[in-house]
């Protein structure tokens, strides 16, 4: 969610990665077995924005993902996939697993933390894959 | 329609699942170890092809099957697949996945690990092959379940 706030341009400043985090459709609701299902968040220069949770399998969903995409590809459409998971930091993990335990203010403050943590990171992260954004202090 | 078999590792019982599908293999009998061994990607694909999804050719209705293997993350492939499908504007009658770890046994599972994981296929392709005999009959009730549910 937050490479697809960096790319369309929902999120342009460090302190606004709080409040873009709880403005998330369906933030700290979303339930464990949904994961994997796509969620759109945007379009931004005639291309759309998903997002795939992936849980602990994140290459052999970006794997499967980019296969299926052969599989059914239907137009000529160009398409990009881009794992991010690599971002992720020890803070978001400990909010996903007190999320798995029920203790959602507690995940929820975590989630936010990492957030703030892990926004450089992405930031570069899709800068490496050619997607420019800006992120300012 | 394209019809996706999945299991952990995609190397036996999506294979052996596909096969009967196709026709490659026997629905009135068990078949024999040189049948099964010589099917295509049969104990072949390791960790680094789990998510790979390949095509095992179409059936007599012109459907397309594949075999994949997705690890533990059956829920999460299902999710993602039907949820990609979707934004390409297919349906369930388009994409149908078929998760085949309900009649994966313990032998399968031990023989999958010692063949694809610890790489020593002499001890652990005996004991696949065994497995895959021992829940032949319930993959060739599922296959059948699958045609006649797409042909309906």
């Amino acid at each position: 969610m937050l490479a697809a706030g960096l790319y369309l341009g929902l999120l342009k400043r460090k302190d606004e990665v709080s409040d873009f985090i709880k403005s998330l459709r369906g933030f700290g609701h979303i339930r464990y077995r949904e994961i994997g299902t796509p969620y759109f968040v945007g379009t931004g220069n005639n291309v759309e924005v998903y997002t795939i949770g992936v849980a602990k399998e994140s290459s052999l969903i970006e794997r499967a993902v980019n296969e299926l995409i052969n599989v059914i590809d239907v137009d000529d459409k160009e398409k990009k996939v881009i794992n991010v998971s690599s971002a992720l930091s020890p803070w978001t993990k400990a909010g996903i697993l007190l999320r798995r335990l029920h203790m959602m203010a507690a995940a929820n403050w975590f989630i936010q933390v990492g957030a703030r943590a892990e926004v450089d990171k992405v930031a570069k992260l899709l800068k490496r894959h050619g997607m420019e954004n800006e992120i300012l202090e | 329609m394209k019809i996706i078999y999945h299991c952990y590792g995609g190397a036996h019982s999506s294979i052996t699942a596909a096969s009967i599908h196709l026709g490659w293999l026997p629905t009135d009998r068990v078949p024999s170890t040189e049948e099964l061994v010589s099917l295509p990607y049969f104990d072949r694909p390791v960790g680094k092809d789990h998510g790979n999804i390949r095509f095992m050719g179409k059936d007599e209705f012109k459907n397309e099957v594949y075999v994949t293997g997705r690890r533990n993350a059956s829920r999460v492939f299902e999710n993602m697949a039907y949820g990609v499908s979707q934004i390409y504007g297919l349906g369930s009658n388009d994409v149908r996945l078929v998760s085949v770890m309900p009649y994966v046994n313990w032998k399968m599972m031990l023989g999958g690990f010692t063949s694809r994981k610890l790489m020593i296929t002499s001890i652990g392709r005996p004991i696949i092959l065994a497995g895959v005999k021992y829940s032949y009959w319930q993959i060739v009730t599922l296959v059948q379940r699958v045609k006649t549910t797409i042909c309906l």
